[in-house]
């Protein structure tokens, strides 16, 4: 047994591992400083919530995007058989979602790494996800006096438009998605289907 | 011209009436390869085998696995043979995104106890039927980097997987047939936090032996695999069915040499999780000490 254990020791040692990375692109979470009045309008809105959960990230290629500007969900799904989009490629480093806290937390949270194929990309896909103790997203405040609740509790994918060509592993590195109440009150309190949109423009 | 060399290979390989082998100490001639051996009190057995697969996955991922499976098997007595199997592992994985893994390391142990249950005679039999039991130890290397939690991306499940099956024997030279049945069922968690699924497997092979030293092999390979567990959730992308279609030779170079040349092609695959099993070549060699 003593000789089985040294052989397979020696075995052990004889291992070895290389890794060359490929394209990868880091995703920053940058909040912005916590503030519980933010401008709205011609007045300020007071907040007491503003949060969201990202619960994943990936990069849409540009031939993925339907002619009108917009995304068409079909033609996503039909050829995602026939090309490998970046999301299989992204990894959350501590396994887990990100919430993010707008009203307490500030600076910049480290991200999900996406390890995209060569390609041309024209919209990041951030994808919020609720669990069963957070919303997906979540805004809740008061403007003169007024309340507004804004909850969130199904997924939401929000289409952040960007353009990156990525060929080679050196066209890799840091993306930033911003997280700032104050630009999703600038054009008033987002609802329904505009939540999307007014997210898409701010992040 | 034609005709003396052909004279010469068929005389080279003209069965030899005074010719001593391995092979004979079982009263048969036939060639076996590791795992089909007769037993008889005492025989040991060394192979090497050098296995050379393909794997293709829908994101792009495209693996390249080189396995050196260095074997031992041991019969103290007839009814008894102990075989222990160490896999040491070369992978190169190319990513979708550029990216490119290479490792070299040892795989996951194998120890196997085959007990014979039926034999119809002791010299020369014709059908052998014998359990088998056996252990797949967590020795595998793990790699590091992005892919360290992925089983797909390592050379080893690296959990207990214990082993049961039955194997059966038939032999009427110049043909002969082996089948192995196994189910292999994970009783912990490997690499990632994943617990494999219940895993069947057969294996047959049919020989036919024209020359005491060469022979012709045809056979099936095939493989069902129950879904994995991750965190204890059941991961519906895992699993599924593939069936191998193999053909090959073996030759006897010496007299307790047998050497065992197989190319196996999925002939139909169904395994969920999007990737692709492609060819197998398999070289090996037993060796009768």
């Amino acid at each position: 047994m003593r000789e089985l254990r040294l052989a397979l020791g020696l075995l052990g040692v004889a291992a070895c591992v290389g890794y060359d990375a490929g394209i990868e692109l880091a995703v920053e979470l940058r909040i912005a400083p916590p503030t519980q009045a933010v401008p709205m309008g011609d007045g300020f809105a007071t907040l007491s919530e503003a949060r969201l959960r990202v619960a994943d990230v990936e990069l849409v290629p540009c031939e993925l995007v339907s002619l009108g500007g917009g995304f068409d969900a079909p033609l996503v799904e039909t050829l995602s058989f026939v090309r490998s989009r970046a999301h299989a490629h992204a990894t959350a480093p501590s396994g887990d979602a990100w919430m993010l806290d707008a009203r307490h937390d500030a600076g910049v949270k480290v991200g999900p790494t996406l390890r995209p194929a060569p390609g041309r990309y024209c919209a990041m896909r951030v994808h919020l996800e609720p669990t069963d103790d957070a919303p997906s997203f979540a805004l809740v405040g008061e403007v003169e006096g007024v309340p507004f609740e804004v909850f969130v509790d199904a997924p939401l994918d929000v289409e952040v438009p960007m353009e990156r060509t990525l060929e080679a592993p050196e066209d890799g590195g840091t993306i930033t998605l911003d997280v700032d109440p104050a630009c999703w009150l600038a054009h008033g309190v987002p609802e329904g289907e505009a939540i999307a949109d007014v997210l898409a423009g701010c992040l | 011209m034609v005709r003396v060399v052909l004279a010469l290979v068929l005389l080279a390989l003209a069965p030899s009436a005074v010719r001593a082998c391995s092979t004979c100490t079982v009263g048969d001639p036939t060639l076996t390869v590791m795992g089909a051996e007769q037993p008889n009190d005492g025989r040991l057995r060394f192979s090497g085998a050098l296995r050379w697969r393909t794997e293709r996955e829908d994101d792009g991922t495209r693996l390249v696995e080189r396995r050196l499976e260095l074997g031992l098997a041991w019969s103290p007595v007839a009814r008894l043979t102990l075989s222990a199997n160490v896999p040491l592992v070369s992978r190169r994985a190319r990513f979708s995104n550029l990216a490119e893994e290479r490792s070299f390391g040892l795989g996951d142990v194998d120890l196997r106890a085959r007990l014979l249950l039926f034999r119809d005679r002791a010299l020369a039999p014709r059908h052998l039927l014998a359990a088998v039991v056996g252990l797949e130890l967590p020795t595998a290397l793990r790699t590091s980097g992005p892919y360290e939690d992925d089983p797909e991306q390592q050379p080893g499940t690296r959990s207990w997987d214990p082993i049961a099956g039955l194997t059966y024997g038939f032999f009427r030279a110049p043909f002969s047939l082996s089948t192995v049945a196994v189910v292999l069922a994970p009783l912990t968690e490997g690499v990632g936090r994943v617990r494999a699924g219940p895993s069947a497997r057969l294996s047959t092979r049919a020989q036919w032996q024209p020359w005491e030293v060469f022979g012709f092999a045809l056979g099936v390979d095939a493989r069902i695999d129950g879904r994995e567990h991750v965190d204890g959730q059941r991961e519906r992308a895992s699993g599924g069915a593939i069936v191998y279609g193999s053909a090959g030779v073996v030759v006897a170079p010496t007299e307790d040499v047998v050497i065992d040349l197989r190319l196996s092609l999925p002939a139909w695959q169904a395994l969920r999780g999007g990737h692709d099993e492609g060819a197998v070549i398999f070289v090996g060699v037993a060796i009768d000490a």
